[in-house]
């Protein structure tokens, strides 16, 4: 099975990695600025002004759009790891390589249990928009303040491995 | 009154720490463990490598308290920071509109 889907995709290795690399940049980037420019600046004005309406307004609407264009990583993600194996298959590499192997476990353990976590509170249960059409204010403040949990515990590992994972792939140091 | 924000600067502490420790741990006992009984290698198994790891691990702790600590607004003031009052609209999705019941 192995030999034969070498067979097939291996001269396609290339656009396979193209495809991979566009995906991988989608997933780790698209993001940012609406992260680091909108969200993060309104936040912080609702935590040093917690009770403040038409800041936790601004807040609520804030994080509803992120939740919104969070679209464009997600859909990324699953292009990411499926053109992964691709890539695992066609070019030979194998976990007796220690940047692939490194790079498996992160995947694995940090990004995999991350996006499960994402999926759900910006376009499943936890989505606000949703929340809010429940009719339920404490409810949709529970979900607000979740997802505010979730962004404090998984930035800094997602900045930080992400940046990892492709300095991994690319150099290979090990 | 909303209800309050339960994250604070010990509990920030607590998950830097842990999580840190935990993740490495884990990463660093999977890997070495795969690189030996799989293909042999001991090379992980050196001093190097887990003093590179226990660097890491503290160092990253503190990256990770500290970054939670900034995003959440518990350092400084905000102070080049201003709150300027407006009137807006904000653009929002229209509700998904429900199927009539036949």
């Amino acid at each position: 099975m192995l030999t034969f889907l070498q067979g097939v995709l291996g001269p396609y290795y290339l656009y396979i990695k193209l495809i991979h690399l566009i995906a991988v940049t989608a997933w780790l980037w698209t993001t940012a600025v609406g992260y680091a420019f909108y969200l993060v600046p309104v936040f912080k004005a609702w935590r040093r002004n917690p009770n403040d309406l038409e800041i936790i307004a601004l807040r609520d609407w804030v994080m509803e759009r992120f939740d919104h264009g969070v679209i464009y990583e997600h859909l990324a993600f699953p292009v990411v790891l499926l053109t992964g194996p691709l890539l695992w298959i066609t070019a030979g590499w194998s976990p007796a390589a220690g940047w692939f192997l490194l790079k498996l476990l992160i995947v694995i353990s940090v990004f995999l249990p991350i996006e499960f976590c994402d999926y759900y509170l910006s376009h499943l249960g936890g989505k606000k928009q949703l929340l809010r059409a429940s009719g339920d204010p404490d409810r949709y403040e529970r979900g607000i303040q979740r997802h505010w949990w979730f962004l404090l515990i998984t930035s800094a590992p997602v900045v930080f491995f992400g940046v990892l994972v492709m300095y991994l792939a690319v150099v290979k140091p090990f | 009154m909303t209800k309050q924000f339960s994250g604070n600067p010990h509990r920030y502490r607590g998950i830097a720490i842990w999580a840190t420790i935990a993740l490495n741990a884990w990463l660093y006992a999977a890997f070495a463990s795969i690189q030996y009984f799989a293909y042999g290698e001991t090379w992980p198994l050196g001093w190097k490598p887990v003093a590179i790891v226990l660097v890491f691990t503290a160092w990253f702790a503190r990256f990770y308290y500290r970054s939670m600590m900034r995003l959440d607004a518990q350092y400084g003031t905000g102070g080049s920071w201003q709150l300027v009052q407006r009137s807006v609209k904000l653009p929002e999705l229209r509700p998904a509109m429900k199927r009539p019941q036949r």
